[in-house]
């Protein structure tokens, strides 16, 4: 695996070789070296033409004080520190004499490694930052030599790179590029130097006691229900003018890993459609998916019909089974449905099953996508929906909402329902009363939700204040 | 009982949810401390959705679309017609060739030079694969113009002139300005008047606009965080209500209530 580094403008990993980022396109390779190379090519006459638009401009001045570390000596000519000349492009005033080859500064770049990294001194363990004081200079070198040598260094400018020793450099590097491996923090460590999610178990255990107090004492119909977004009432009104026995193509994209909370937004949605006696054809483009579609169709018909028998389940459901290929193949399924659903999941072809046969003339009349994530709707939308212009709803968790927002307002979504406030608002138009036994769940969610958005606030406003008074000790 | 219900004995039923509630609790251990329970639990999840992806993609895909369809044949015709070679025999070789230079990849690289046959394999495998590269990249290009960028550009272009609600403009205008200040933070960051030689008043026009983009791509993180939360509670409030309330309902908890409470 190569070394990588981060980019110091936009911080994006690049090879360590590299000279240019390869994401924004700044200069990596530290423009001192290309002066300090320039002015050995040339014999001191580094033209500032030559230098890459995109390097930083670097007053050629004298150190100046910073934090308390050594200025850089002054030379023999007694120029002062505070008014510096500044060299005409092109020439310099200055004779830059030759480096010595017994000192570290002379040492001769290698084809391998940083002229300058390698050439320039290595500062002391506190990070020094400025041009080596004289008490780092070795005995021999004579000191008129050095000063002049040490002109040829611009001033560090705050917005430029600082001299940092090659170690400090390569840990920079990779505390920028690395991502922190979450499972890898441990929650029982907390941070002795102050910086961190310190108090993280404390957070999870006072999250977990309200949420069961909540749970267990949340059994009353909450006084208020959740807000509910746009787009519920969209899906609400296109699967309600569904003409009887229309074809639906249903994308099940969720498995039981997430069922949790997609259960409560696809639940109402599905009893509508079964109350509609609309014909549903089922695919998934994940392993798990038919299944977890088979358990929430059977609990709906449940919900619905009271009993649901073999006969009924074959009239209304087509379980297409699963579709692997990702993008790839579902321009199919606008295309050409007959070639990406040829047969259901017991081998039946379209001359058995009507439905089939019907998305294969006329296409289906409406099309859901159920995802945790925005991504297969996003794909439904960039893949079929403009092959055959059928209306899309979209059942989506709570997180996978924001970035669909602007394809429900562009329109390509017909329906937005999302997250247990979306399944809850969805419900409340069917009109259709619940078993208590069905509604107490729901109370219980609303219970939790109310409660856990009550820690979150807490956090946040003991996290702020414990910030602003951390900012103000130091 | 329906036709979706399992064909099991409820045996395996109880012992799902026992299965269940002690991989919850594993994976709940990691609050306390990173243990071998948690990897356990994870490995387990991960070897088990291989497992059963495998037979999904076996029953679904490869027996019912593929060699069921070779096999049923009632006399296979040579040469064989345009639709079987495109869709039953062209897939198949593609398949195996990709699927023997995989197992020859797994085998790992042999010192010296490879067989002949091995290279051929490998230089055959180019086929299938540039054909799987090639589509997936065209497709997604294709989908993610016509899909993603020409509406969303088009609609957002769209700021109802000439005679439209002054809302819609304004709404417009609104967006306009704060993607393109999302855009210059992204892209140039804040703009200090030693790198572009500009007028200073343009330089605090520029960081001005820069500074709104700034804002409102922290406004859009904090409302995802949001969501992401909500979402994130909903989980943890189910699994909390099949701790509390779906396990005691179970048969298997009213057994064990009744031996432990002295009871038949």
């Amino acid at each position: 695996m190569t070394s990588t580094f981060g980019c110091p403008h936009c911080g994006k990993g690049n090879p360590i070789d590299a000279l240019f980022c390869a994401f924004c396109g700044t200069r990596l390779q530290d423009v001192e070296t290309s002066l300090r190379e320039q002015q050995d090519q040339q014999g001191g006459e580094a033209a500032d033409e030559d230098l890459p638009e995109d390097a930083p401009i670097l007053p050629p001045r004298p150190a100046r004080r910073l934090r308390g570390h050594a200025t850089r000596p002054s030379p023999p000519q007694e120029r002062k520190i505070d008014d510096p000349p500044d060299p005409e492009p092109g020439s310099s005033g200055l004779h830059r004499p030759p480096l010595r080859a017994d000192t570290s500064f002379s040492k001769p770049p290698s084809s391998t490694e940083d002229p300058v990294r390698s050439a320039a001194p290595t500062p002391t363990d506190r990070a020094d930052l400025s041009i080596p004081s004289s008490s780092e200079v070795p005995n021999d070198v004579d000191p008129a030599e050095l000063a002049a040598w040490l002109e040829r260094f611009p001033q560090p400018n705050p917005l430029s790179t600082p001299m940092l020793s090659d170690e400090t450099r390569r840990q920079l590097r990779q505390l920028f590029v690395s991502e922190v491996p979450l499972a890898e923090i441990l929650p029982h460590e907390a941070r002795s130097d102050g910086g961190g999610l310190q108090r993280r178990t404390w957070i999870y255990w006072l999250l977990l006691a309200v949420l069961g107090f909540a749970l267990l004492f949340g059994d009353e119909a909450p006084e208020t229900l959740p807000h509910v977004w746009p787009g519920v009432g969209g899906a609400y009104a296109a699967i309600n003018t569904l003409p009887t026995g229309s074809t639906v193509l249903i994308d099940w994209a969720y498995d039981p890993a997430t069922a949790g909370e997609m259960d409560q937004v696809a639940r109402p949605v599905i009893e509508h459609l079964i109350a509609q006696n609309a014909d549903l054809i089922v695919i998934s483009q994940l392993p798990l998916g038919p299944a977890s579609a088979r358990r929430l169709i059977a609990a709906a018909e449940t919900s619905v019909w009271g009993e649901i028998t073999a006969q009924r389940l074959d009239a209304t459901l087509v379980e297409g089974g699963f579709l692997p290929g990702g993008a790839a193949t579902l321009p199919l399924l606008g295309q050409a449905p007959a070639l990406g659903l040829p047969v259901d999941l017991q081998g039946r072809s379209a001359e058995i099953r009507p439905p089939l046969q019907t998305l294969t003339e006329d296409g289906p009349a409406l099309a859901l996508v159920i995802s945790a994530q925005f991504e297969p709707v996003q794909r439904w939308l960039e893949q079929v929906q403009p092959l055959n212009q059928t209306p899309t709803l979209a059942i989506t968790s709570a997180a996978a909402a924001p970035p669909l927002r602007p394809y429900l307002d562009s329109g390509q979504l017909a329906g937005l329902v999302s997250g247990y406030n979306g399944g809850i608002g969805y419900r409340q138009l069917l009109l259709r009363p619940l078993a208590r036994a069905e509604q107490i769940p729901l109370w219980r969610q609303i219970r939790g939700h109310n409660s856990a958005l009550i820690v979150l606030l807490i956090v946040l406003v003991i996290g702020n204040l414990a910030l602003s008074l951390e900012r103000r000790s130091l | 009982m329906t036709p979706f219900s399992s064909p099991l004995p409820p045996f395996w039923d109880h012992l799902g949810v026992v299965v269940g509630f002690l991989l919850s609790l594993a994976i709940f251990s990691f609050i306390l401390r990173d243990t071998w329970l948690v990897r356990l639990a994870q490995y387990l999840l991960v070897g088990v959705s291989l497992g059963y992806a495998a037979v999904i993609a076996w029953q679904s895909v490869l027996w019912l679309r593929l060699f069921r369809p070779l096999l049923d044949a009632a006399r296979p015709t040579f040469p064989p017609t345009m639709d079987a070679l495109w869709l039953y025999w062209a897939p198949l070789g593609l398949g195996l060739i990709l699927w023997l230079a995989g197992i020859d990849a797994l085998r790992g690289s042999i010192a010296g030079r490879p067989s002949p046959l091995r290279r051929g394999l490998r230089l055959l495998a180019i086929l299938p694969m540039g054909i799987l590269a090639g589509v997936a990249v065209g497709v997604g290009i294709a989908g993610a113009i016509q899909g993603t960028l020409l509406p969303q550009f088009l609609r957002g272009a769209d700021l109802g002139l000439p005679a439209g609600p002054p809302g819609f403009l304004i709404m417009g205008m609104l967006t306009l300005l704060i993607t393109t200040g999302a855009l210059i933070h992204l892209q140039v960051g804040k703009v200090a008047a030693v790198e572009w030689k500009l007028p200073n008043f343009l330089l605090s026009i520029l960081n001005g606009w820069r500074w709104i983009g700034e804002r409102a791509l922290w406004l859009a993180a904090g409302f995802l965080f949001a969501q992401l939360f909500t979402s994130r509670i909903t989980l943890l409030i189910a699994r909390l209500e099949y701790f509390l309330f779906d396990l005691r309902a179970s048969e298997l908890w009213i057994w064990l209530s009744a031996r432990v409470g002295g009871g038949p």
